[in-house]
Order: C-alpha cells, then sequence, then structure tokens
C-alpha cells in the first residue's frame, strides 16, 4: 500500500495551484455579486488543460486518470478562489465529458470531444426534474423513437452550466414500463428546434457558476444521438454518478487547505492581549479538527480516485466519499470563520462566500441524504 | 457460478427466501431495483476479479441470471 502521490502527480498538483492563483482569481467578490461566469476563466482553465484531463489524447486531451484528475483539482482548489468556476468546470467534465468518452459513438466523440476539450464548447447536463428531484426513475421527461429520430418532451431543473452551455447530456425514460433498464440518455445540442434554456437562477453560493431550467418541447434527436444502447441510461447514470461524486470534492480538498493553512497563520498574528490566539484551546482544538477532517478527507478522496483508476465498481465508496467530504468542507468553513472572529464574517475576508459556497455541496450531485440512501441501500 | 449468483441474489434481495429461475427477468418485477443493480455488479467483480466497464452492460446482458453468467464467462476467458 503506497498512500504517497507519484514525483509527476505532485508537479501538476504544484503547477495547477499556480496557474490557479494567477489566473482565475481575479474579481471574484464582484462576479460573485453579479452571479457573473467567466467565459476568460473557463477559457484559461481549457488552455490549462483541465477539460481534457481525463480525455485521451487523440481527442486533444491529456490522458490521464482518476488520481491525476483529483491531485490536480487539489490544487486548482489550493490556487483558485473562483469556487463557481472550478464547480462549472467539474460539471462539465464528470457528468457532460464522461457519460460521452465512455458511452458515445466514435462519431460522437469525433464530433464534440476536441470541442469540449478545448473550451470552444460548454456542456451541462439535465436530469434532475422539479417533480422527482433525484430519483430519476421517476423522471416524466420522455423519449420516443420514430424512424430515425426520437421525439423528446419534458423538462429538467437544477442544470449546471444550462445558461452558457452549447450541448446537453439529457436523461429521458424510452420505455417507462421497464424502470431501470426504460431509461435512455441522448446528447442533445442547444440549437436543437423546441429546446428552450430558463434564466440563470440566482443563488445562496457558487453564484458564478450558472444554473437553470431546460425545456424540451417536440425535439427531434437524431436517433445517432443516444448514448450507449436504448435503455442503458440507468447503469449510464450510475457510471456517470460515480465519477462524479468520487471527484468532484477534490477541489474542495484544496481549499480545505488553503483554509487551514489561512487559519494557522492568524492563529499566531492575530492577539489578544500579548497573546496569539493559538495559544488558546479553544482555537487550537478548532485547527486540530480542521486538520484531522482534512486528511480524513483526503484519504476518501484519493480511494475512489483509485478505484475509479482500477476501473472497479465503487457505488458505496463514491457516495460515502461526497457525504463525507462535503459535510468535513462545510464544518471546516464554519471553523474558520470562527477562528477569524468578526472579521471571517466580512465580506472581504472572503471566508463567508467560501461558506456560502461550501453549503451547494450538500445538495449537488445528490443530498447528504440521497448519500446515506445509497450507503444503506448497498448494505442493508 | 450460477448457483452462486442465484445464492447471493436470493440471500441478499430476498433476505434468503424464495427463490429466483435461472432465466428469470430480474428487474422488471421489482425484485432487483437500481441500487441492488450496482450492489450486485460490485460482487460480481469482487468476486471473480473483475473490473466491469459499464458501457458493456446493458439490457441484453445483464437482465437474468443465465445472462449474467454467460457476460461473467466471456469476460474470465477474454482475462
Amino acid at each position: 500500500m503506497d498512500f504517497s502521490l507519484n514525483e509527476n502527480q505532485i508537479d501538476l498538483k504544484k503547477s495547477a495551484a499556480e496557474f490557479a492563483e494567477k489566473k482565475l482569481n481575479d474579481d471574484v467578490e464582484e462576479r460573485d455579486r453579479k452571479s457573473e461566469f467567466s467565459r476568460d476563466g473557463w477559457n484559461a482553465c481549457a488552455d490549462f488543460g483541465l477539460q481534457g484531463i481525463l480525455v485521451p489524447e487523440q481527442f486533444g486531451g491529456m490522458g490521464l486518470n482518476a488520481i491525476d484528475y483529483a491531485a490536480i483539482m487539489e490544487g486548482i482548489g489550493y490556487g483558485g478562489t473562483d469556487n463557481g468556476l472550478i464547480f462549472s468546470v467539474n460539471a462539465h467534465v464528470l457528468v457532460c465529458i464522461i457519460p460521452i468518452l465512455h458511452h458515445g459513438s466514435d462519431a460522437l466523440k469525433e464530433k464534440y470531444l476536441p470541442a469540449l476539450v478545448s473550451g470552444k464548447m460548454i456542456g451541462a447536463n439535465a436530469m434532475t426534474e422539479a417533480d422527482s428531484g433525484s430519483d430519476m426513475f421517476s423522471n416524466s421527461t420522455s423519449a420516443e423513437k420514430k424512424n430515425d429520430y426520437y421525439v423528446l418532451n419534458g423538462s429538467k431543473t437544477f442544470a449546471t452550466n444550462a445558461p452558457v452551455a452549447d450541448t446537453f447530456i439529457v436523461y429521458a425514460a424510452t420505455n417507462k414500463s421497464k424502470g431501470f433498464f426504460g431509461l435512455s440518455c441522448f446528447l442533445v445540442d442547444r440549437e436543437t428546434e423546441g429546446l428552450t434554456v430558463g434564466n440563470n437562477m440566482e443563488k445562496m453560493g457558487l453564484r458564478t457558476s450558472p444554473i437553470s431550467d431546460v425545456a424540451f418541447n417536440n425535439c427531434k434527436i437524431p436517433a445517432t444521438h443516444i448514448l450507449g444502447k436504448e435503455g442503458s441510461g440507468g447503469i449510464m447514470f450510475g457510471d456517470t454518478m460515480e465519477w462524479e461524486r468520487g471527484l468532484i470534492m477534490a477541489s474542495c480538498i484544496g481549499i480545505m487547505e488553503r483554509q487551514l493553512y489561512s487559519c494557522r497563520k492568524y492563529a499566531h498574528v492575530r492577539k489578544l492581549g500579548n497573546q496569539s490566539i493559538g495559544k488558546f484551546q479553544a482555537i487550537a482544538h478548532k485547527i486540530a479538527d480542521m486538520k484531522v477532517r482534512l486528511e480524513t478527507s483526503r484519504l476518501m478522496l484519493y480511494k475512489a480516485a483509485w478505484l475509479k483508476s482500477q476501473k472497479k465498481t465503487a457505488t458505496l465508496e463514491t457516495a460515502a466519499t461526497k457525504l463525507y467530504i462535503s459535510e468535513s468542507y462545510i464544518q471546516n468553513c464554519r471553523e474558520a470563520m470562527k477562528i477569524y472572529g468578526a472579521y471571517g464574517y466580512m465580506v472581504e475576508y472572503g471566508l463567508e462566500r467560501e461558506l456560502r459556497d461550501a453549503l451547494a455541496s450538500q445538495y449537488y450531485s445528490g443530498t447528504s441524504e440521497i448519500q446515506k440512501n445509497i450507503i444503506s441501500s448497498m448494505i442493508l | 457460478m450460477k448457483d452462486e449468483i442465484k445464492k447471493y441474489i436470493v440471500d441478499t434481495f430476498m433476505y434468503g427466501e424464495g427463490s429466483v429461475e435461472y432465466d428469470q427477468e430480474l428487474y422488471e418485477s421489482g425484485l432487483i431495483n437500481s441500487m441492488g443493480f450496482f450492489r450486485l455488479l460490485t460482487f460480481i467483480e469482487e468476486t471473480y476479479d473483475l473490473s466491469i466497464d459499464m458501457s458493456e452492460l446493458s439490457v441484453d446482458n445483464f437482465t437474468t441470471v443465465n445472462d449474467i453468467t454467460t457476460m461473467i464467462n466471456s469476460k474470465l476467458e477474454n482475462k
């Protein structure tokens, strides 16, 4: 057993942190206030190679594995403070590129992957529906086969990146009576007649990551735009969710590391009377708790990444990873604010924004309650 | 192998009570739900030391004990 990253992964992580600090942090506070997505930041991420980490070189990517992805995104989270933009990149890679890469035809891969890697195209995933939430088998969006195309009808909500997306991964029922094997997955272009994208929804956190509804009204989708076989959407969704739940928190580990460093420094320089506040156990114990949560979270992240790099099914492990890291991340954000006292509550210190961003992690990629449902259903 | 998989399905999803036919469809009847699918997949990978690419799975090769056994044997032969 070896818990260490190799030299290449350490270099990638370091250069990712340097890149993010230099290129992604301008005007974050202002863009957060305006709920503004940075296309320049997106393009910079693409130039650095983020969107193509997991994509083979033949499609313009870096051809790296899940552990490399975790290491690079950890670096990005450490150096970058635009958590919304980083979240958008994660969504683009993990729930749009991954299903195309794993289940798309050669023609779809050749047509879409180079543009999704280069930053030219932005991808979104449309699964959640207003009346069924995370229960994809109760979804009402349907796709009816007619000759060489499908007719898509229904609506989706909370689709990350949708307001700026060029293409959508859409899950729809092709045969409701078949349940798990009655779902299919489609790649749908934004220009498709009958497709409507809603306005950007204003959120509490991750405000620089756009999100909206998407509606489909008799959209004609070429039959060649189905991913995998008809009826394989449930399997694809499970596959995609394992990648997302296993890796989406990697950047948050970087954020937790940065916060811990900042809190340690502050605990030394901030004095009450003649004493650094770090000398008080009330502060020192918070820092100890933050460190323990960071290290245990990191272990879970890399265990999940290792499983996916070995192409293993990891339904339980990735749900546990997502659950544990998101709760630890939120807890560390709260502790950081307390260590900074009233200053932590002030916008200019950035900690309140980090907490607002962190709270979203209890909801995206399945709520904490959904993760517990998954874990318990895998062992009960 | 068939009996091993059948026993796992009965023990796990029927709490050891009842039986499953080799050619019985496992999902439409509600015997195995979506989470059960991934639980069964994890069991197969661990028991037969396989990594199964989910893009290889479909309604055609993972819905009965017979289908599943055929798929596993094919994977083992190509290992």
